[in-house]
């Protein structure tokens, strides 16, 4: 294999695992925020190298704006995030007898 | 949080201009428009005052009273009465009136102060209040109403001068809190009564420019002839204005690619670049004007206030289908996207009644559906004029959409014959005064809504197109293979394995591919499907020329009914899991919008199949 192959199989070996990324925060968002916290707490730890901490530290997942939570981004019409006790407490129907 | 910061609620009722007023503070760009229920959730934001003071700012959705009925207005209540889990009690309340329509609003001011918090009102809408020639003695209604009262036009800059300067100077003095009974309830109608009379002058209740149109635009007849002649003509617009500006996005993307092609060394990294970014997103920008276009009356008719109107008109059809007007304005908002529609059901009050919008709103056409109609209409549905006028084109996306909003009434009636309780609701709605839109305003939320699409063509879409790219060009096709290189590949073989379930309504392997990323961002399958017919080879001459060359007509129409009916994006079905706290109504949805997807499309293939 040419080293220009290599390289152009390098290239999109790393756009593709962007990829895979993007897609995987957008369908699973609170799994992919829990897995790069917890990476991030990882490789943040005192005694690695400074450009690993600094890794560490960029894959500190954003916290989320709008309150629809589930990253749809279409509309824009989200609120600002909610205070954690109030996220715990969202407002399902509750369906009762009529009088 | 600094001891100086001041924490302000702004309340009102709906329609006041709470969050224009929020919007000027804040500098934020929260959704406004001139219909109630626009707020559903709490929204936070912050501001410096000239004193260096910061004021963190809520805005809350409108309530008539902290008689809460709907989800939203319990918000409203329980930030007011310091029952909001996590939400300590604001400092200030900013109680917003609309200046013209003080009999309705003041009531609530009452209840406020009952709360015996520090408030201040701002009379918002002092424009148009005095081009009305509503005279209000402001000191007067001050010392009647014991608390500071400020005027306000939340849609000009320098509106909420006077408020910020008395918000930030010292605090007011709160009234004592008062017991909160029916009797005492009774007694605010009076105590309004009183007030008005010693301090608001109105030569009429209502606007003249609103009665005149009124009598036309909400007569039984020609009030629904004009709801669809505005409706048709918006259609055939988005076409005849948004259609030849993507044509020209398409065609640069496509000479762009050919360009950088030869730039780039014949391999992976040149097909990745040129099929997959240029050919697959680029595809899919092209549509960005077609979705402005729409935008651009879909904002401009939200300004106007004929949107309540129209929920009026269509009451009585929306009961004959177990739904109430009160769903009309979710309804509309799920044509940008079914989630603000499903979060703006929580002004219904009724579970069921809310329940049942948010099973049908993902029927509404979404603005992500409107690239995939767009592609397929241009490639199958030739440019011909009705009566010499209309574009048959614009009729046939205006027909997409009518079958969305048909699916929707059908689902509604099945809905209503299912459930026990078959009590109907009346609709309850205030009519705004209309607006001439802003042009300023129109103009930010087209921004946004570009800025939103390309925030998705950049992030998701993108990651997808990349790896649709992957999936249909690796791996490489063994040695002695005879057919195309894409039929060896990962897609060549999950498409042809889906085909054994989509072929009854007409799909090939490619289209029933694409159908897998458009489960995430539904334009996405039109990037995927460009991406797989470019790496295939078959898409030289743009995507559309490819689809007509290589699927029936049959085939398209099939599609074009799928994708009115066909299952929501992701998204959409956490977010019903969100608000219903069911996995129930998420597999019920899922359910029922598959089996008639799936229904539609094979009586149109099969139908469409004969008669060819």
């Amino acid at each position: 294999m040419s080293t220009s192959l290599l390289v152009q199989y390098a290239v999109i070996g790393l756009v593709v695992l962007a990829s895979v990324l993007i897609v995987f925060r957008k369908l699973a968002p609170t799994l992919t925020n829990r897995w790069l916290a917890a990476a991030s707490i990882r490789y943040s730890r005192p005694g690695r190298a400074a450009w690993v901490r600094a890794f560490g530290q960029r894959l500190q997942p954003k916290q989320a704006t709008g309150n629809c939570s589930d990253g749809c981004s279409t509309c824009g019409a989200c609120g600002t995030k909610p205070p954690a006790a109030a996220r715990a407490a969202p407002m399902p129907l509750e369906f009762r007898p009529r009088q | 949080m600094s001891a100086s910061t001041l924490r302000i609620a702004l309340v009102g009722n709906p329609n006041c201009g709470k969050t224009a007023l929020f919007n000027l503070l804040t500098g934020g760009r929260q959704k406004v428009a001139n219909y109630a229920g626009v707020t559903v959730e709490r929204k936070e934001g912050r501001f410096t005052a000239p004193s260096g003071r910061v004021l963190q700012i809520l805005d809350l959705p409108g309530t008539y009273s902290f008689e809460a009925n709907s989800p939203d207005e319990q918000i409203t209540r329980d930030v007011c009465a310091g029952n909001y889990p996590g939400e300590a009690v604001p400092d200030l309340i900013i109680c917003v009136a609309d200046a013209t329509n003080l009999r309705l609003h003041l009531r609530f001011v009452l209840e406020v102060k009952r709360l015996g918090r520090p408030i201040v009102l701002a009379l918002n809408m002092m424009d148009t209040a005095r081009r009305r020639g509503i005279v209000i003695d402001v000191p007067e209604l001050q010392r009647r109403l014991g608390v500071p009262v400020v005027e306000t036009v939340a849609v000009k800059r320098g509106g909420a001068k006077a408020l910020i300067e008395r918000v930030d100077g010292e605090m007011p003095t709160a009234a004592p809190a008062q017991p909160d009974d029916a009797a005492s309830r009774a007694d605010l109608h009076a105590q309004v009564r009183e007030i008005l009379t010693a301090t608001v002058t109105m030569p009429r209740t209502t606007a003249v420019l609103d009665d005149a149109l009124d009598r036309w635009v909400l007569h039984p007849v020609f009030g629904l002839m004009i709801l669809a002649l505005v409706m048709f003509l918006v259609f055939q617009a988005v076409y005849a204005a948004g259609k030849p500006v993507s044509d020209l996005i398409g065609s640069g993307f496509g000479w762009m690619g050919g360009h950088v092609a030869t730039l780039m060394p014949a391999g992976p990294l040149q097909s990745l670049v040129v099929n997959g970014l240029f050919g697959g997103i680029g595809t899919v920008l092209g549509f960005l004007p077609v979705i402005l276009v729409l935008f651009l009356f879909i904002l401009t008719l939200e300004e106007s206030g004929y949107l309540p109107r129209a929920a009026f008109l269509l009451d009585r059809l929306m009961l004959s289908v177990g739904l109430t007007g009160r769903s009309f304005i979710p309804l509309l908002s799920s044509f940008a996207c079914a989630i603000p529609g499903i979060m703006g059901t929580r002004s219904i009050q009724d579970p069921r009644d809310r329940l049942a919008t948010i099973l049908i709103a993902p029927l509404m056409t979404c603005s992500a559906r409107l690239p995939v109609y767009a592609l397929l209409i241009g490639a199958f549905i030739p440019i011909h004029y009705v009566f010499g006028v209309f574009n048959l084109q614009g009729i046939v996306l205006f027909a997409l959409y009518l079958a969305g909003i048909l699916g929707a009434m059908a689902v509604g009636w099945v809905m209503k014959h299912l459930r026990r309780d078959k009590s109907e609701h009346a609709l309850l709605m205030e009519l705004p005064s209309y607006r001439m839109p802003k042009v300023r305003d129109v103009a930010i939320g087209l921004y946004e809504r570009g800025a939103i699409f390309l925030k998705r063509l950049t992030g998701v879409i993108l990651g997808l197109t990349v790896l649709m790219w992957f999936i249909s060009t690796f791996p490489s096709p063994p040695a002695g293979a005879t057919g195309p290189a894409i039929n060896y590949s990962f897609a060549g073989y999950i498409g042809r394995g889906l085909q054994y379930i989509f072929a009854p309504i007409g799909f090939n392997w490619q289209i029933s591919l694409a159908l897998i990323p458009a489960f995430a961002a539904r334009e996405t399958a039109v990037a995927a499907l460009a991406t797989v017919y470019l790496v295939g080879g078959e898409a030289t001459g743009g995507l559309g020329h490819a689809l007509a060359g290589q699927i029936s007509l049959a085939s398209a129409l099939s599609l074009l009914v799928w994708f009115a009916y066909a299952p929501q994006c992701m998204s959409t079905l956490a977010v019903i899991r969100r608000e219903t706290n069911s996995w129930r109504n998420v597999a019920i949805s899922f359910g029922y919008m598959f089996v008639m997807a799936y229904a539609a499309s094979f009586v149109v293939y099969q139908v469409t199949r004969m008669l060819t």
